[in-house]
């Protein structure tokens, strides 16, 4: 086990040379500069001399090659630089927005399980009665609404109209602030977890309804036992692989901070963040993004692989390819 | 062999499932490939006795029966529809109502009505006609987008999975990489390198999803390359390009085409919030996307701006969801052709009994034969 | 009889090496002859490498070490692309008849692509098919069907029709009866020697079941982990089999 970690974390490596080195490319190809953008945003009356000697005091004029190699330098001790906007340190500027996107993922994870899982369990048990059609309908509609537009119709509801809820969750302009709201949580949450329960009960209800058919549980109620036993022993243990398979894939994406929402809830997070860099040519900033987005990756997939091990033991470690 | 079969073993799998690389996972691999099936449960009606016999436990097996009409009609409703869809997009510039782009201030933000079904946005353009309008870019732009990530995917897959070695190595460690990448970021970066408009946010969607057609494409290769037709397809003097092009490919299209249906609907709302976020069309070009994005901070006063287009979305993508979702059922093998048992007709060249003038079974050799249903052992 | 053998090897050997374990040896030094017209039957239990010394004769696995020859000519590391000769003379039936047909053609197909790939005409393809698999027993219409549609008797019987489209002469039986019910194992048997007589065809027949070869092949040669034990004429080796292995094959046949 311990062997298998340290080769997964190994493989980090490769990826997050190969995946900066590609959005460091990226954004040298982008050309305009940061200088450009900073100099423009403020309004400053740019002059080729000012242009000039900011790029230098940044050393974007340097080859591209040579960037790159100081910036991992730089990673290596673990400095990832100042912002070429704010001028503040990257790192602290960076780690102090992920709290706020950590806790959008929890919360949305958290509702999505425990809304879906007896969703998916109750339409599948119940398959074909009206229960079953209700749900399938309601998570066939989730799949299809974009979220942003899921998004906006759950501000005119419930911010608009019925006032119930804030519209923007945590005060504009305070960066680094982590004072959120527990209210202004719902609606992106809402937002983000209309469309994981959708996808997350129909895929729910194919494995519990898989298992159902599965020779061994026609063994077991021949033996007897209880239909509560064989779901909650046998059948919910499909479900919980299920479940590892699709919250990999989708707590890579909301770690990655999901731009969309979080822009338009003004939710202060990482991937509001990267999409500012991103405008403002900000590369520190979103290099170090894209080394978050690696690691993090890596290490959902890893514990992933683990709990498939451990839920399924037929499951061998090391999965990789020969 | 006669008969109807019962289609439908508990686990056949016409769907992603068998995508997934069975004996190996790498990153992004799973047990089950990361769309794991919806499964032929999607809609079956099954035989309507056992489902209604009065036990409070739930029901057990049901009769597997499955009338493949109503999978057929479906489809046929549905492919209507997405040629409706389709047909709308195409002749947009003919049918649609009113100029979308004519501006009449004195009309501006009035809410749907005989006029204007969709109502007007806050330049008095009528929003009907520029969500028809929209469908062009929203519509063709998705399917051109999938279109492309098919084509990349399913090259780079089966030319993986049939030479393996190196080459899939590499290829496979690649699509890695762009699975690790943001995919929003990527699409934000590419169009700060390509800048803006639609063409540049297929390009930047189509670079970061083609790795999952890839490796479903890849692991459908691998499953038909040691199948036993192959070898007997090699037997009979085909080529290299004759085995890929007439035996792999159209036994990999099925799944990889109802990925691609399925992937239609997720494409289009990844366009359009690509375009909500400002990267995809540029005003005044009508697109769904951006339409609700330049009409959002009238989301108080006058929602039909906002609404209107995202039930243009919604509609689009739940028609081909639906289609998505009815071409995999329809392509379960219980629906196929192949899966019903025929009567075959052989001519058995045994079936004579050699008769003697009396008309008894008569043996040459000494063998029993058979006469009036009784097997009579000859003296010996 | 012809002095040159159609096919023979020398000192096959076919090693699997495996990642973490130890190299599997399939084929130990696997030394024969088929002559024009000769039915040779190779027999031997699961795994004793009789599947893979067949797939070796025709290319599909290549072998490690030892030689092939094909009418005296070495064709043991031959292309692929120059293999097209190979299979004019050779052909091969597989154990499974379905999986052996490529689900989304049809029998017809199937059996014509041989020809076609030779540049037959598609007509006259179309009138060989007929040919062939009424000489097989099957009507003409199974060629419009598909291999899930038809029962494993009606497609081995159709596979045979395949192999014997582009007219080879030499018919490697891989295991093509193991698969099918008793009843119809002695049909396709018959109807195999029947074929082999008229066109003079040599046969490979590999099975596990010594009973079947009875009558049916001029040859038989053992098989054992991968080498041959033994070999000589049915009738002889079935009389008094000298190797232990054959004797117990022997026994089991008479049981």
């Amino acid at each position: 086990m311990a062997t298998f970690i340290a080769k997964r974390l190994l493989q980090l490596i490769p990826i997050l040379l190969g995946i900066t080195l590609l959005s460091f490319a990226l954004m040298y190809l982008a050309g305009g500069d940061a200088v450009t953008a900073l100099l423009e945003n403020q309004g400053v009356a740019v002059t080729q001399e000012i242009i000039d000697a900011k790029r230098h005091e940044l050393g974007l004029d340097q080859p591209f090659v040579v960037q790159y190699v100081r910036w991992l330098g730089g990673l290596l001790s673990g400095n990832m630089g100042t912002s070429y906007v704010s001028g503040k340190d990257v790192f602290a500027t960076f780690s102090s927005k992920l709290p706020a996107t950590f806790l959008l993922t929890f919360a949305s994870v958290l509702v999505t399980i425990l809304i879906s899982v007896p969703l998916g369990i109750l339409s599948a048990v119940r398959q074909n009665r009206f229960v079953d059609y209700a749900i399938r309908v309601l998570s066939f509609v989730g799949n299809s609404l974009p979220n942003f537009f899921v998004a906006l119709l759950l501000i005119l509801v419930f911010a608009v109209t019925l006032r119930w809820l804030p519209v923007v969750s945590s005060p504009i302009g305070s960066s680094g602030s982590t004072s959120i709201s527990l209210v202004g949580i719902v609606l992106p949450t809402a937002t983000l977890g209309i469309a994981m329960v959708s996808k997350y009960t129909r895929q729910i209800r194919a494995t519990v309804l898989d298992e159902l058919n599965k020779p061994y549980v026609a063994g077991a109620r021949a033996r007897g036992v209880s239909e509560r036993v064989i779901l909650f022993r046998h059948v919910l243990k499909s479900v919980m692989i299920m479940l590892v398979t699709l919250l990999a894939l989708s707590i890579g994406d909301l770690l990655g901070g999901t731009a969309i929402v979080e822009s338009i809830f003004m939710w202060d997070g990482v991937g509001k963040l990267a999409v500012d860099s991103i405008t403002m040519r900000d590369y520190p900033m979103i290099q170090a993004y894209v080394v978050w987005m690696a690691i993090a990756y890596v290490i959902v997939n890893l514990v992933a692989d683990i709990l498939y091990h451990w839920l399924d033991p037929r499951v061998r470690l090391g999965g990789d390819e020969a | 062999m006669t008969g109807v079969q019962t289609n439908k073993t508990a686990s056949s799998e016409p769907c992603e499932r068998m995508g997934g690389d069975e004996q190996e996972r790498t990153h992004a691999g799973r047990p089950a490939s990361s769309e794991p099936c919806e499964g032929q449960h999607g809609d079956e009606p099954t035989s309507p006795q056992s489902g209604r016999t009065a036990s409070p436990n739930p029901p057990t097996r049901r009769a597997q029966r499955v009338p493949a009409d109503r999978t057929r009609l479906k489809l046929a409703i549905l492919l209507v529809c997405a040629a409706a869809i389709l047909t709308v997009a195409v002749l947009a510039p003919l049918i649609r109502p009113c100029d979308p782009y004519a501006q009449d201030l004195g009309n501006a933000l009035l809410p749907p009505s005989s006029e204007h079904l969709a109502g007007t946005d806050r330049y008095g353009r009528d929003l009907f006609s520029r969500i028809i309008m929209g469908a062009q870019p929203s519509v063709f732009s998705t399917l051109a987008l999938v279109a492309l990530i098919a084509a990349t995917g399913i090259f780079v897959g089966v030319l993986c999975g049939w030479r393996g070695s190196k080459l899939d190595t590499v290829l496979m460690r690649t699509s890695d990489v762009f699975l690790a990448f943001p995919g929003l970021v990527f699409a934000l970066a590419i169009a700060g390198v390509l800048g803006g408009g639609m063409l540049n946010a297929v390009i930047a969607l189509a670079a970061i999803s083609w790795p999952k057609y890839a490796r479903i494409a890849r692991g459908l290769t691998l499953a038909q390359k040691s199948e036993p037709y192959m070898d007997a397809a090699r037997l009979a003097g085909c080529t290299t390009a004759q085995l890929i092009f007439v035996h792999i490919l159209p036994n990999v299209a099925g799944p990889l085409l109802v990925t691609a249906m399925l992937d239609i609907g997720t494409m289009m709302m990844e366009l359009s919030g690509l375009s909500f976020l400002g990267l995809g069309a540029k005003p005044p070009v009508a697109e769904w996307g951006s339409m609700m994005a330049e009409n959002r901070n009238l989301l108080q006063t006058s929602p039909w701006t906002v609404i209107a287009p995202g039930i243009a979305i919604f509609v689009t993508v739940m028609v081909f969801n639906l289609l998505g979702d009815t071409l995999r059922d329809w392509m379960d093998p219980a629906h196929r052709k192949n899966a019903v048992w025929r009567e075959g007709r052989v001519t058995e060249r045994e079936n004579t009994v050699p008769t003697g003038e009396s008309g008894n079974p008569r043996s040459e050799d000494g063998t029993p034969s058979l006469a009036n249903g009784v097997w009579k052992h000859p003296n010996q | 009889m012809e002095r040159t053998p159609i096919l023979e090897t020398c000192d096959l050997r076919k090693v699997f090496r495996a990642k973490g374990k130890d190299d599997i040896v399939a084929v130990d030094g696997a030394s024969f002859q088929i002559h024009v017209g000769q039915s040779v039957a190779l027999v031997g239990g699961s795994g004793c490498g009789k599947s893979t010394t067949a797939r070796m004769l025709v290319r599909l696995t290549d072998a490690t070490s030892g030689r092939i020859l094909l009418h005296g000519r070495d064709i043991t590391h031959t292309r692929r692309r120059e293999l097209r000769t190979l299979y004019d003379h050779v052909q091969m039936v597989f154990q499974n008849p379905t999986s052996s047909f490529d689900p989304r053609r049809t029998l017809g197909h199937g059996i014509a692509e041989g020809l076609l790939n030779r540049g037959v005409s598609k007509a006259e393809a179309r009138i060989a098919t007929t040919d062939l698999l009424e000489q097989c027993g099957l009507d003409p219409s199974f060629a419009d069907h598909y291999p899930g549609e038809v029962s494993g008797g009606q497609c081995q019987r159709a596979a045979i029709a395949r192999a014997l489209a582009v007219g080879p002469e030499l018919l490697i039986c891989d295991e093509a009866t193991s698969a099918l019910d008793v009843t119809v194992q002695n049909l396709v048997v018959r109807m195999l020697g029947d074929i082999q007589r008229n066109r003079r065809l040599a046969l490979l027949f590999i099975c596990h079941d010594l009973a079947l070869v009875q009558g049916f092949c001029e040859r038989v040669m053992v098989m054992q982990a991968g080498r041959i034990v033994e070999e000589g004429p049915t009738a002889g080796v079935l009389a008094h089999p000298q190797h232990e292995y054959t004797q117990r094959l022997v026994l089991t046949a008479r049981a």
